[in-house]
């Protein structure tokens, strides 16, 4: 191997790396540098890459290939351990607090003495949150700290540990507009004490605000490096955005869109709890409805309420109302019942029985619809159905008694869709429904998300990938912060302005 | 079941059903544009309220004044002795007008009385609002309140208003008939093809009748605006307009009696947290949400105190297409709407302008 060479101020280096998962890459030869008390900014789509490189250089995930250099030097990082020797901290977005503890007790988590005197814990600890100019009862319990101070805790637990190197993982997700002033101003704090920052964010003016430099991923792969003053919101968005279409299997937006039926679904100023924020918004028979919105806008939250799999706010929730009639479900039964579908994002955990086989889950769904319940199962009804929507969705496994376990992504996804289709729904939402699926289902999926929405069915589609809302979506919907902000009409979309709707 | 008043109770707590302060949203079809704002302005008019085309003409009623439009002008007809509240035309050289709101009075196009009536059913007109010729001798009338003049429609709305009524009056034979009341604010009237159609504001639907027949189920409901006045549309369906539009605000002041009750005591009118057919012109009307300023920019995307919006209705109740002239718009208040010789005559109460769309060859907006 050759010696490295890298720049004197330069604290952290990757070369060529690559992680992938399963052969499928989820970085491909990026290149980064951290220099000496820089703010490095990471921006992307959901799905560029940030997480799994952050996670790299924390040692929480290991490369498949390349190199990662601290001040210089070659290492090899395999725990979150190995980096915390290198003095490299990563802030989750969860935090990694134990919220029965004191603020202290947690800085000193993992450092005790062999004889601990509680009095000096906090007296240390006192010294050291004002050392750092942090505004922490060092007695409070975590549980009752709000989310700036609990990342405070967590930024003063990585200088305590000697990091000289801090990655905050969307850090400002979950802050108030007057926490992240104070968040701000710690990580200006740290950078005049000499550490370096990296921070991912979707929120762009905070790159453009923190950030000395911004790095852009896209799919994987590294696009631009440069000073946060050769940036502007324009020319990150495309560098997010700017995909080769040509490549994709789809990205061309609809020039042909259908006509608005029936407002099938109405959703008036809905809440629930921090992700949904007054959010209203209507779906219509005969059309693809596409929610676009970044992780954390609300998507997801709105549509489960809809679906009865989550409660809205008990007090002032807002309403649903399906064909003028208001709902609320307090079971998911009785959304099935009333022709809604949820068709989950996270097939594995909530969308399929892993060791049933692929008729048997079908049938399942059938039999979550009451009025099929007559007493008895019948495995020749099961067989059955499995046979006809196996055939209609074109899934491919070796034989029908396979568990579903053992098919792959696509086929695997192809089921939960079977499962809640055979329950003849009038509203079918989707949820992320081409999430680590292979090219050839995507194709396969969205002529069926077509084919529903042909014959008269109200079809929501909810998507991170922009080129797969646009491809599909007769209208297009943009949430941001728990509300959908903007509404595009599928032939005037573009990806940079629905993306900077969603950002905005 | 839990009895009605137990059921209010609880709705209330928790801000359900009755009680939840929701509006419709303004999306799909509805979804705001600047068509409003771009539309052509044909003239300036204090007081401008309704229009009413005959084929020939296009009728124009401002303050107690009979117009028709020349052009780019107005030129007088007929100046009457009290504010002209509700304009129509036949096509068959007949007008009819409403004065005050208390006498509905045929003309002709010299603007002559051939006759006149002040009952509607046996009950005395007392805001007439809205005009449409039915057939060869049937002219259908909507009266928004009997405690309130038309002027003061925003206090029928504060006092929970159900007194309106729809009608017929058959100018030959002198009778007349009643097809709804107990409505709350009926403002809008529309003969099509054997379906006499109203607008009940307050409720946010529009009714239909049969013939003589009693009244149908709501043929659009749920709308983000209250509806007024609406006119056939050439290429199918109807043109209905909204005067002013829902928000939370003005829906949670609508469930709260003290505060409402109150407030109209003691604030003036102008000033109260309600709809208004303009806003933004005194630093003492209430803000509201939508309304508010963010850095340095009025946020355009939701209706504010006042808003502009006109609808396309299909026979069957679907909104086909919207113009919209949103908060930091001017066009707001629209009250009538009537095609003209291939283009689309909207009257902006709210800024005295007279307002032209062009019409493409199947009727849309162009």
């Amino acid at each position: 191997m050759n010696a490295p060479q890298t720049l004197p101020d330069v604290v952290l280096e990757l070369r060529e790396a690559t992680k992938k998962y399963g052969g499928v890459p989820a970085i491909e030869n990026v290149n980064f540098t951290l220099r000496r008390g820089e703010i490095h900014a990471l921006v992307g789509e959901n799905g560029a890459g940030k997480s799994t490189l952050t996670k790299v250089m924390a040692g929480v995930v290991a490369l498949s290939s390349g190199q990662i250099l601290v001040e210089g030097k070659a290492i090899e990082m395999k725990t979150p351990l190995d980096a915390r020797g290198h003095g490299i901290a990563m802030v989750f977005q969860e935090t990694s607090l134990v919220p029965t503890m004191t603020v202290a007790q947690n800085l000193f988590l993992g450092r005790e003495k062999f004889y601990n005197r509680l009095r000096g814990v906090y007296i240390s600890a006192q010294q050291f949150l004002q050392s750092l100019n942090f505004d922490v009862d060092p007695t409070a319990s975590v549980s009752l700290l709000g989310a700036a101070k609990k990342q405070m805790v967590e930024i003063a637990r990585a200088v305590l540990h000697d990091a000289r190197i801090i990655i905050f993982d969307e850090p400002t997700a979950s802050l108030t507009p007057e926490e992240k002033k104070y968040f701000f101003d710690l990580v200006f704090n740290l950078k005049a004490r000499g550490v370096s920052v990296i921070f991912i964010s979707h929120a762009l003016e905070e790159a453009l605000l923190l950030a000395d430099r911004i790095t852009v991923l896209r799919d994987g792969q590294h696009v631009v490096t440069d000073d946060k003053g050769n940036f502007d919101r324009a020319r990150i968005i495309q560098a997010m955005v700017g995909r080769d279409l040509s490549q994709t299997l789809y990205g061309q937006s609809k020039t042909v869109v259908r006509k608005q039926g029936e407002c099938v679904l109405s959703v008036r100023n809905l809440r629930m709890a921090s992700m949904v924020k007054n959010n209203s918004l209507s779906v219509f028979a005969g059309q693809v409805t596409g929610v676009f919105g970044l992780v954390g806008s609300g998507r997801t939250e709105t549509f489960k309420v809809v679906a009865g799999l989550i409660k809205r706010d008990f007090f002032h929730g807002g309403e649903v109302l399906l064909r003028g009639k208001p709902i609320r479900y307090r079971v998911a039964r009785q959304a099935v019942e009333d022709g809604i579908a949820y068709i989950t994002e996270d097939r594995k955990v909530e969308g399929f029985f892993e060791t049933m086989s692929i008729a048997q889950n079908i049938y399942m769904g059938l039999l979550g619809k009451l009025g099929h319940i007559r007493g008895a199962v019948s495995a020749a009804k099961a067989t059955e159905v499995g046979d006809f929507w196996s055939k209609l969705l074109k899934v491919r496994a070796i034989s029908h008694d396979v568990k579903v376990i053992e098919l792959s992504g696509g086929n695997q996804q192809k089921v939960v869709i079977a499962k809640s289709l055979v329950q003849n729904p009038d509203v079918i939402i989707f949820d992320e429904p081409t999430r680590g699926v292979d090219v050839g289902a995507i194709a396969e999926i969205h002529a069926e998300i077509n084919r529903l929405a042909d014959e008269g069915k109200a079809v929501v589609v909810i998507s991170s990938y922009l080129p797969e809302v646009m491809s599909l979506s007769d209208r297009i919907l943009v949430a941001r912060q728990g509300k959908v902000v903007t509404e595009f009409a599928a032939d005037q979309a573009t990806q940079e302005g629905i993306m900077y709707a969603a950002i905005h | 079941m839990m009895p009605s008043y137990i059921q209010q109770w609880w709705d209330r707590l928790l801000g359900r059903g009755t009680a939840a302060i929701t509006v419709p949203i303004m999306d799909g079809a509805i979804k705001p544009n600047r068509a409003l704002d771009e539309a052509a302005v044909v003239l300036n008019l204090p007081g401008i309220d309704d229009i009413a085309s005959d084929g020939q003409r296009l009728w124009i009623s401002a303050g107690p004044v009979l117009y028709h439009l020349d052009g780019q002008h107005a030129l007088e007809v007929r100046r009457f002795d009290t504010p002209i509240t509700a304009l129509a035309a036949d096509g068959k050289g007949h007008l009819a007008v409403a004065l005050g709101g208390r006498e509905l009075h045929l003309i002709n196009v010299e603007g002559a009385t051939v006759t006149q009536t002040r009952a509607l059913g046996g009950r005395a007109l007392f805001s007439a609002n809205a005009l449409a010729f039915e057939g060869a001798d049937s002219l259908l009338v909507s009266d928004g309140s009997e405690q309130f003049g038309p002027d003061q429609w925003c206090h029928d709305l504060m006092h929970h208003g159900k007194t309106g009524k729809v009608g017929r009056w058959n100018w030959q034979s002198g009778d007349s008939t009643l097809l709804a009341q107990g409505l709350a604010y009926a403002f809008g009237v529309l003969s099509d093809g054997g379906l006499a159609r109203w607008s009940e504001s307050w409720k946010h639907t529009l009714g239909s009748a049969h013939g003589s027949a009693i009244a149908l189920r709501a043929t659009v409901a749920e709308l983000p605006g209250y509806p007024s006045r609406m006119a056939q549309a050439q290429g199918g369906g109807f043109w209905l307009t909204c005067f002013v539009c829902r928000t939370q605000l003005v829906e949670f002041v609508l469930r709260e009696d003290a505060f409402r009750n109150r407030m109209m005591q003691e604030i003036h009118p102008s000033q109260w947290v309600a709809p208004a057919l303009s806003s933004g012109k005194s630093f003492l009307e209430p803000l509201q949400g939508a309304g508010v300023k963010s850095m340095g920019v009025l946020k355009p995307w939701a209706p504010p105190r006042s808003y502009g919006l006109v609808l396309r209705v299909a026979d069957d109740g679907r909104v086909l297409s919207s113009l919209h002239s949103q908060v930091d718009g001017q066009h707001h208040g629209i009250t009538a709407v009537a095609e003209h010789a291939g283009a689309l005559y909207l009257v902006s109460k709210g800024s005295a302008r007279l307002l032209r769309v062009e019409l493409n060859s199947s009727g849309d907006v162009a």
